[in-house]
């Protein structure tokens, strides 16, 4: 009798799948990446759903309007006539009026919605980011632009940015920027400094690259030196502050592998040391666009003490050393 | 007759109940690297209450004592059990609600779970202590998932400062943290009912604070690690964390921190509650464990709901916990010695 009442009781639990209404999969709106403008005292987004694409051109991709976030998201549902989900939302785009206008307050929106992870990428476009995922009709839709920042990411030409780095009140932080290349697809074009919530600098890719050095988060830079030679490099980076001489010691570790070019192994020394003279120049190049501006991305101005950062010295060593032939794994 | 426990599932238990209030806990590395000499400091407050109840525990050693005072201590002791439920309920509510599901009612919560609890508490001690082993291996398995996912965004390594005062505030803050140590006083009330070798007994307190410890410094290490600054604008840093983290094929692991949370809650609410009913059978031995469990059940889910609840676990955490657990011993001696004089 008491296994039977037992096996009642699990058997209404099944009746009992949770505390809020429950919503099947095809009334909800997964989203996947969204991207932000700010026109007019107006927000605008474009959200790419998850397989739900009713054209066979690519992903479904639907925009809204608000006068505040929280509306457009509601304008959003009610147009879509689904219940929006963020839980597996992977990628921001911020339009560039919006970057330039501040975020501060999209980032307090997005940092409260509990659904979005604090892990989902960012990143600014040049442009609008509306008309980044849903380009005009006599253009292709881009490829996956996660995959292309993803990529990009891994040779140097991007930063890495979720939305856990751009806190306002903390230190300066950079984001990728893509662009709408020439054709169906989509390129990271540099990068931005956010400072206050706001964009303050534009790094070409050069700067971008030697951001991403210092970050230490190559995977797999290509460096097309002039012998010709490309390789692929991986990194180590260490820096020291010393705030009594208001200095600022970096050094850097970098191995390669050659991809093409001569496999004369007489002719690395000279490889490593041109690899050398175009990271240092890389280096030198973000360094003049930021740290010698006195933003301050990697938050090293708390570690100077009263030195300031623009008039700081920075000593750059830079090694190379070609470990392998053949292509890198 | 209740069957008694194993001093190690009594350490698991509490252990549990620490890190109930950890996982929730926005401390940072420093705040938490406190644990160390906070524990040490509950340790050295349990001595003199773990020697003095060793054989028979802390009420029947208050009870042959302290004569008249058992009775208000006992009904003091109740009211402390059923508002530390009831704060726990309240907490556990305001993170459901804050965290998974912002439209839903608090109300909702505290009852549901004020039933399950009342029910576990109602089964008795040892159902509870079975459990509490896989609720360990279970937070064990957790926090090395937590430790694989956020391996990859590792790279905010955590400096540790003391404070800009200096230790003297370090100390401080240790001293509050035991202060606010509620598991002690949950170690007292059910000690008796764990059994009673010398030498297990003090090994269960060493494997309890020493695995609080532990859980306290990862916890801080861990968000800290994850998060960066952004730890400092969340309210709960770890579930937080435990979003950010992606551990292939699971994605976000915040599901994994809700169970583990909710394993630690349900456990810590229910030690509440049999702890309140304990101590009621003590003054009512006739009442069945069943209507004490229901008595508590409902009087905790009660005061969940009302305001002054936090306020009055607020003052208790600040001090009165560790104050009730290095005074309350002392008192039947005085009560022995004027019973002796007389």
């Amino acid at each position: 009798m008491k296994k039977i009442l037992c096996l009642l009781l699990c058997l209404i639990l099944l009746l009992f799948t949770g505390c809020l209404d429950s919503v099947p999969l095809g009334k909800r709106a997964v989203v996947r990446t969204v991207g932000l403008d700010y026109e007019n005292g107006e927000y605008t987004a474009a959200l790419q759903l998850y397989g739900q694409s009713d054209s066979p051109g690519g992903p479904e991709i639907i925009t809204a309007k608000g006068d505040t976030l929280a509306g457009l998201f509601s304008n959003a549902a009610i147009q879509q006539g689904k219940q929006l989900f963020l839980g597996n939302l992977r990628l921001i785009l911020f339009g560039a009026s919006l970057s330039a206008e501040g975020i501060e307050d999209v980032l307090g929106f997005l940092n409260e919605y509990h659904q979005i992870s604090p892990a989902t990428q960012t990143a600014v476009v040049l442009g609008k980011a509306g008309e980044l995922m849903k380009p005009e009709e006599d253009k292709s839709l881009p490829g996956e632009l996660l995959d292309t920042l993803s990529n990009a990411q891994q040779g140097g030409r991007a930063p890495l940015c979720r939305l856990m780095d751009l806190i306002p009140e903390q230190a300066d932080h950079a984001a990728p920027v893509l662009a709408l290349a020439e054709g169906p697809a989509a390129i990271a074009a540099g990068s931005v400094i956010f400072s206050e919530g706001k964009v303050e600098s534009y790094l070409d890719p050069e700067a971008t690259r030697g951001l991403c050095w210092l970050q230490g988060e190559i995977g797999g830079a290509v460096l097309e030196t002039k012998s010709p030679v490309s390789a692929a490099v991986t990194r180590k980076v260490s820096h020291k502050i010393s705030p009594e001489a208001a200095a600022c010691f970096i050094q850097l570790y970098v191995s390669s592998s050659l991809w093409e070019g001569p496999q004369d192994t007489g002719l690395y020394p000279a490889i490593a040391r041109e690899q050398e003279r175009m990271i240092q120049q890389e280096i030198e190049a973000f360094l003049d666009r930021t740290l010698r501006q006195g933003l301050d991305p990697f938050d090293w101005g708390s570690r100077m003490g009263q030195a300031n950062l623009a008039e700081a010295q920075y000593q750059l060593s830079v090694q190379c050393q070609i470990e392998e032939q053949g292509a890198a794994s | 007759m209740e069957r008694k426990i194993s001093s190690v599932q009594l350490a698991l238990l509490l252990f549990l109940c620490s890190l109930a209030s950890l996982l929730i806990s926005n401390g940072s590395f420093s705040i938490m690297a406190a644990f160390l000499p906070a524990m040490v400091l509950v340790g050295a407050a349990l001595v003199p209450a773990f020697l003095l109840g060793r054989k028979q525990g802390f009420l029947p050693a208050l009870s042959s004592w302290g004569k008249g005072a058992v009775i208000p201590a006992a009904f003091l002791l109740v009211m402390v059990c059923l508002f530390m439920a009831a704060q726990e309920l309240r907490v556990y509510g305001f993170f459901l609600t804050s965290t998974v599901y912002p439209k839903a009612q608090m109300g909702i919560f505290l009852i549901g779970t004020g039933i399950v609890c009342a029910y576990a508490a109602g089964m008795g001690l040892e159902p509870l202590a079975r459990l509490g082993l896989w609720a360990s291996v279970f937070a064990a398995v957790v926090f090395i998932a937590f430790i694989l996912g956020l391996a990859p965004s590792m790279k905010n390594m955590p400096v540790f400062h003391a404070s800009p005062e200096g230790m003297s505030v370090f100390f401080q803050r240790a001293f509050r943290v035991a202060c606010a140590s509620e598991e002690a006083l949950l170690f007292l009330i059910l000690a008796p009912r764990a059994r009673s070798r010398r030498q297990k007994g003090g090994k269960g307190i060493s494997l309890w604070l020493s695995l609080a410890v532990i859980a306290a410094i990862l916890t801080g290490l861990l968000s800290e690690i994850a998060l960066g600054a952004y730890r400092e604008t969340r309210r709960f840093p770890l579930h937080t964390a435990a979003a950010a983290a992606h551990f292939s094929p699971q994605g976000r692991m915040d599901l994994l921190f809700l169970f583990l949370y909710t394993g630690a809650v349900f456990i810590k609410i229910s030690l509440w509650l049999y702890g309140g009913c304990f101590v009621l059978r003590y003054l009512f031995p006739r009442m069945r464990r069943g209507i004490l469990a229901i008595v508590c059940g409902t009087g905790a889910v009660i005061l969940g709901f009302l305001p002054f609840t936090q306020t009055i676990t607020n003052l208790l955490l600040s001090g009165w916990m560790l104050a009730f657990v290095f005074i309350g011993p002392l008192v039947p001696l005085l009560f022995f010695r004027k019973g002796a004089s007389q």
